[in-house]
């Protein structure tokens, strides 16, 4: 499981902070510089896992952590999980925002404490790896903007708009799956529809 | 990725935010993020985010706020909060965001609820309505918000509201919705398994899904339970050997690789619960060790993923205890990964060396070079599992090296888990590997040195009882003992030895002392009386200072003279009131000349029959029969009527069933009272061999002529019931001392278990017959009312100091001998009256009982009936606050008396039984 996902820039600055164990608040400030204090200290040219910390869960703890230009991604995690797998986990999340914010920078998870966040819950979910996809995680985030442009849309009075998201977001997956499985080879067709591919193109 | 930093840097705070992104940060916000950024300090950060945050306060509780400012609000509540600050004041918002808000302020409201509360917040029952709401609805996205802050927030009890609607989520067309609904539960079966137990089927069909990403998250959900109980999830390894066998076959779409191999993260865990289950199913064997080859085969290892996949391989193989050919086939892959370059497989390649050399050390042989270097290695996380490495290929011949290392790397630590684990090794190694003796004390005694601050009480337990076993024992090499009785010596002696180290040296030294008879007197009792007036000494160890004391009086390996002296000097420094009586005490012993020969055996009177006849006498001239304290509770004079009964229990033999209505008042109701039976049918009924009868009917039998029949008694006999033995062990220890006939000298810590075993009786047979024969035996005016069930052990109490009355009967017989007795328990009771005034200012009776006590003393004859009535009253008056806590864990309804209970514990036992009472002692103190 994982307990915690933290992201901190080189000063120790967080800039990302999700626990998915219970923590009080002023332990989870203790965690967040502990595990600066930890992984700081690190070479690039050492291994990306440290084990045993004294906060979160004691022996049976694992940090796995990737530093990318400034900011340092930490997933706490216990040791059920496979920590190349999560090192993985780590690449995929990140490129899941510099696709999503189109080169992504410490400002944007900043300014967008909810997207972030949004894409994060596709992530992960309650501590477990909910997609690993990366194309579906996106495909699920643009399904989530386009809502909100058009949220936006309907403040500033164009209801046509609505419609249109509506119809998306409300239509029912067998007629959206029915336009997909034309293109889909026929022995991947029984082991997965991909949900939605079309609606990255409806620009608006 | 993040490397243009700086280019945007600027373009952001000019811009207000990024455009890519759809919607941009509010300007209230960025200013705010600007202030935080240009602050210098840590107080001038707090400055800024304190006036932030009384804006927003203002601004979040204004009316008519629409709900693109409490976005805003919301998001920067959710930023301050990443930096640590305090903001309850949202928490109310964002639940009415969630609740009132629609589509993507909904989300919002989600969000913050998310970040902000926590299962067990008060809110969360405010928001259970509205997940509700939302998972009824037919929007997908409030579905799929509601369940990801159900499986964040939800707590156990709230469960069964959210439980069905989830569950027909599992049907739902999208597989969105399923893959949540799945992780959902997940989180509910983390948080109350019971509860999902009839939807197991529904949860087991979401593994053959036909969405791979919903099979995923249901592979973890059965991992979980796999985990919990993997022998009864075998029916689970068919299916997940045929989703494995099509992942590996590539039959799923492409969207499912990553880095070209399919669907990695399943693989793994996939292979994580097959693993588990392999142990219990050979059929299941056969069939995974051959989906293992393929995958090993098929394996490209271009990519690091696929590392992932082999290492979970490789575990699953040695859990398989395969054959040969598949272990030295992953024996040739862990090569390429430990000697890759990249450290992450470096790492990977040393945890899998640790197990496979746990099957087989010679898997080690190859990597000898490495494994040396690696013990400088620069990377401490690799350095620190090498040591693993390290412990799986000791045998006899290195063993004496790998420890050295250990024992190396756990001085210079300052790791507590890492040093726990070194000491674990260490600890497991001499027990594995029991060569030369002296090298055992030695290892064992620089783990202690280096870590018993950091190790647990099991931990502990299990150095201790390695060391009683191996050189405790009568039959163990003395000089092994002696060697060892050193080491405890410069322990004793160091001003930096650590307690636990200090506690088990003791315990060691007391079980040694026959030892230090060669030593000089004087410095044996500079040891000991240094170590009690050190400054700051817990308790523990000053009473485990006290114990020893009492075992080389016993044993007369110090002059007694010599050593009432020394004490005496003691007395004059500041010590806890318990450790001054016991050194009273044991001056007294002194002065009394007493000595025990410790090779007899020990004799108990675990049913306290020598009282029998006291309590027939009671009851015989009217006394009321001892009642349970939760029937007690009734009006003065009134009868009482029984509706609940504890079920008397008779575990030692003694029978009580038979209830003699004539005797006593209300007795048919009571059944859990004393046996009522004469005293002739007691001496039949009653035949406890071992025990010789102090008491009859007219008072105390005659000592001399019991003298005689003693020895008779204690020769050949044996208890049938080691049981019986243990419970009597703890019990009553001292019991037997006053007839001069046997002691053994005991330590707290070797009693340990018995003593556990015997409160479990304890705690199983209350009110047992012999406990409820003690308390009948109160006479009836005695406070019955604060007495309660629990309270057998200040009476056990009680009667210590009754032997240790009779007991200086006995040997002082002069009458004015006797008055200074009579002084010193009065003594006592003042003392106990203190401690309990400090305490809990009980109401306490014992005022008239001293007077009594003074009138009693002042006559020249006293019946000495009715001076035990006195004592045991004032011991069970006196003890009231603390009796309440005197038997095993039940002291944790009050923890501050807790150290009080056993003060009064040790205060109560009268000087012969301080053995009993230390190994009571000691579990008090154990259980902090």
């Amino acid at each position: 499981m994982i307990k915690a996902i933290l992201v901190f820039n080189n000063h120790g600055k967080p800039r990302l902070s999700r626990f998915y164990q219970y923590y009080p608040e002023d332990m989870q400030q203790q965690i967040v510089r502990e595990t600066f204090h930890l992984v700081s200290k690190r070479d690039d040219n050492v291994c990306n896992f440290l084990e045993g910390g004294t906060l979160i869960g004691g022996s049976d703890f694992k940090i796995i952590y990737r530093h990318y230009a400034t900011l340092y991604f930490v997933f706490c995690v216990d040791s059920s999980e496979s920590e190349l797998g999560i090192l993985d986990l780590i690449q995929v999340f990140v490129e899941t925002l510099d696709k999503c914010f189109e080169n992504v920078c410490e400002l944007d998870l900043i300014f967008h404490v909810d997207k972030v966040h949004y894409i994060l819950a596709e992530l992960v979910m309650g501590g477990m790896v909910l997609e690993t996809n990366m194309t579906e995680i996106i495909t699920r985030i643009e399904e989530q903007n386009k809502l909100e442009k058009s949220e936006k849309a309907k403040l500033d009075g164009t209801p046509v708009l609505i419609q249109t998201y509506a119809g998306i977001a409300a239509a029912p997956a067998r007629a959206v799956s029915a336009l997909k499985e034309m293109n889909i080879p026929q022995k991947v067709k029984d082991m997965k529809l991909p949900d939605l591919p079309s609606i990255g193109n409806l620009k608006f | 990725m993040f490397g243009n930093l700086f280019g945007k840097t600027t373009t952001t705070i000019a811009t207000g935010g990024s455009d890519t992104s759809g919607d941009a940060a509010s300007a209230g916000f960025t200013t705010f993020i600007g202030k935080v950024s240009r602050a210098n300090s840590k107080s001038d950060e707090a400055h800024v985010v304190a006036t932030e945050l009384k804006n927003l306060a203002a601004n979040i509780a204004a009316p008519n706020q629409s709900m693109v400012q409490m976005r805003d609000y919301l998001c920067r509540v959710a930023y301050i909060c990443m930096m640590g600050y305090e903001v309850e004041f949202a928490c109310i918002h964002a639940v009415k965001l969630a609740q009132l808000g629609t589509n993507y302020d909904k989300r919002i409201g989600y969000l913050a609820c998310c970040l902000l509360l926590h299962r067990n917040h008060d809110l969360i029952l405010l928001l259970i309505n509205t997940i509700q709401k939302d998972l009824k609805s037919s929007n997908i996205l409030d579905n799929l918000a509601a369940m990801t802050a159900a499986a964040q927030l939800v707590p156990a009890e709230l469960i069964p509201s959210l439980l069905p609607m989830i569950v027909a989520k599992l049907q739902h067309q999208r597989e969105l919705v399923r893959q949540k609904a799945v992780l959902c539960l997940h989180q509910f079966q983390f948080l109350a398994p019971d509860l999902l137990a009839h939807c197991k089927e529904s949860l087991e069909r979401a593994l053959l899904d036909k969405d791979p990403g919903v099979m995923a998250v249901a592979v973890q959900l059965v991992a979980y339970s796999i985990q919990r109980n993997a022998a009864g999830c075998i029916h689970l390894g068919d299916p997940l050997v045929s989703v494995l066998q099509q992942i590996v076959a590539r039959k799923l779409s492409d969207i499912f690789n990553y880095q070209t191999i399919p669907f990695p993260w399943l693989q793994i865990q996939i292979i994580k619960c097959l693993s588990a289950l392999v142990p219990h199913s050979e059929v299941l064997k056969t069939k995974v060790s051959s989906i293992i080859r393929v995958i090993l085969q098929r394996n490209s290892i271009k990519e690091k993923m696929a590392f992932a996949i082999l290492y979970e391989c490789i575990q699953c193989i040695v859990k398989m205890a395969p054959e040969k050919d598949l272990l030295d086939e992953s024996a040739q892959h862990v090569k390429r990964f430990v000697n890759s370059s990249n450290p992450n497989l470096q790492y990977i390649g040393v945890k899998m060396l640790v197990s496979l050399v746990a099957l087989n050390p010679a898997y080690a042989v190859e990597y000898q070079d490495m494994i040396v270097q690696s013990l400088e290695h620069k990377d401490t996380v690799i350095h620190k599992k090498m040591h693993g490495v390290l412990y799986g290929i000791a045998c006899e011949a290195n063993v004496k090296v790998v420890c050295s290392k250990l024992l190396q790397q756990l001085k210079i630590s300052s790791d507590r888990f890492w040093k726990a684990e070194l000491a674990t090794m260490v600890v497991s190694l001499v027990s594995r590997f029991p060569v030369e003796p002296q090298w055992q004390i030695n290892s064992l005694f620089n783990t202690l040195w280096c870590s018993s601050g950091d190790l647990d009480r099991t931990m502990l337990k299990d150095i201790k009882q390695l060391i009683g076993d191996r050189f405790l024992s009568k039959d163990c090499d003395p000089q092994c003992q002696q060697y060892l009785l050193q080491k405890c010596i410069s322990a004793l002696v160091s001003d930096k030895t650590a307690i636990p180290l200090l506690q088990i040296a003791l315990w060691i030294v007391g079980s040694l002392c026959s030892f230090l008879k060669n030593m000089e007197d004087d410095k044996v009792l500079m040891l000991f009386t240094n170590l009690l007036l050190q400054e700051n000494m817990p308790f523990s160890i000053q009473s485990a200072v006290i114990t020893c004391i009492h075992k080389l009086v016993a044993m007369g390996i110090v002059e007694q003279v010599s050593m009432a002296t020394k004490l005496t000097e003691c007395l004059s420094h500041e010590l806890p009131l318990v450790i001054k009586q016991q050194l009273n005490i044991i001056i007294k012993m002194c002065s009394l000349k007493l000595k025990v020969d410790p090779s007899d055996t020990v004799v108990m009177d675990l049913t306290l029959t020598f009282l029998d006849d006291l309590v027939c006498a009671r009851l015989e001239a009217g006394a009321e029969p001892y009642r349970p304290s939760h029937l007690r509770h009734s009006l003065p004079g009134q009868h009482i009527i029984l509706t609940s009964q504890s079920p008397a229990a008779p575990s030692s033999g003694l029978e009580v069933e038979e209830v003699d209505e004539s005797m006593i008042g209300d007795r048919a109701t009571v059944d859990s009272s004393s046996s009522p039976k004469t005293d002739t049918e007691r001496d039949s009924s009653l035949i406890q061999p071992d025990i010789k009868r102090v008491w009859g009917k007219q008072g105390r039998l005659d000592a001399s002529k019991e003298k005689k029949s003693t020895p008779k008694n204690l020769t050949g006999q044996k208890r049938t019931s080691s049981e019986q033995d243990n419970l009597a062990k703890a019990l009553f220890g001292g019991l037997q001392k006053n007839e001069k006939a046997s002691l053994k000298v005991f330590t707290g810590f070797e009693d340990d278990d018995q003593y556990d075993d015997y409160l479990n009786n304890f705690k199983t047979d209350l009110p047992g017959p012999w406990s409820n024969r003690l308390r009948s035996s109160i006479p009836e005016n005695v406070n019955v009312e604060t007495m309660s069930i629990r309270n057998t052990g200040i009476i056990q109490e009680s009667f210590n100091v009754l032997n240790q009355f009779a007991m200086s009967n006995e040997s002082t017989k002069t009458p004015k001998e006797n008055e200074i007795d009579y002084l010193q328990l009065q003594g006592d009771i003042n003392l106990k009256k203190d401690a309990s005034n400090e305490n809990n200012g009980e109401q306490i009776s014992e005022g008239s009982l001293y007077n009594d006590l003074n009138n009693k003393l002042a006559g020249a004859e006293v019946d000495f009936d009715a001076q035990l009535s006195q004592l045991l009253e004032a011991s069970v008056t006196s003890g009231d606050v603390h009796c309440l806590h005197r038997t095993d864990g039940f002291f944790k309804e009050d923890p501050v008396s807790k150290t009080a209970v056993s003060e009064i514990a040790l205060e109560n036992d009268g000087f012969l039984d301080v053995e009993s009472c230390r190994i009571k002692h000691s579990i008090y103190t154990d259980s902090d």
